[in-house]
């Protein structure tokens, strides 16, 4: 069994560097937390299926870490690029809208390299993102 | 975020299963974009290369009545 079952083979590496070099003193990790509506196909469908349909079609954060005093919304990928940039500027929204939690909600990128055009609107938009090297991973 | 096996029916998951697997998809009414990405954790879980076009095709029908979901 991967140890983190709902990232990809190389992110999950890179997580796991991440995790293994972090500065920030999380207390705790969340993985694949699902946020927003989802997509309901309608009535035509029966209730199984449509709750089937609205759960995998609900977006997914791939980290929600937590520290004392906040609450990251973290995105991992490799060589992120505008999606990640889209993915970081929605899901905090949706994350506080569905659990109204007390704490601060920000974005966190954690990722090998950005994409090309994807330092400037991440500089612009004010979404911090760490670059985390490759270091000896078991295999995930 | 990818979505991972487990966001398929334990029924389904094992490479035995591929054809209910795409069975499975045509009939489910979500959009294209989570298909294919539920079709690749199956691929990776089973390390599989036998997808082949049409079974693609199979896979990525929209349910009768749900041409919305092409996307």
């Amino acid at each position: 069994m991967a140890k983190f079952p709902h990232l990809l083979p190389a992110d999950a590496d890179l997580w796991q560097d991440y995790i293994n070099t972090t500065a920030i003193r999380f207390t705790s990790f969340e993985y694949d937390i699902h946020v927003g509506e989802g997509r309901d196909p309608g009535p035509a469908y029966a209730d199984n299926i449509r709750q089937m349909a609205i759960h995998l079609s609900q977006r997914r954060i791939d980290v929600v870490g937590h520290t004392p005093n906040l609450i990251w919304i973290i995105e991992v990928s490799t060589t992120a690029g505008l999606t990640a940039l889209g993915q970081l500027l929605a899901y905090p929204a949706l994350y506080s809208a569905m659990h109204n939690p007390v704490q601060p909600v920000l974005p966190l990128l954690v990722c090998r390299q950005l994409a090309t055009d994807a330092k400037i609107p991440f500089d612009r938009a004010k979404i911090p993102y760490i670059f985390v090297p490759t270091l000896t991973t078991q295999p995930s | 975020m990818a979505h991972s096996i487990h966001d398929i029916p334990p029924g389904l998951r094992h490479q035995g299963e591929k054809q209910h697997f795409i069975i499975w998809l045509s009939e489910t009414p979500v959009m294209n974009s989570v298909k294919r990405s539920l079709i690749a954790a199956w691929r990776r879980h089973n390390e599989d290369t036998s997808f082949t076009p049409d079974d693609y095709r199979v896979a990525l029908q929209p349910p009768p009545g749900s041409d919305y979901l092409r996307g």
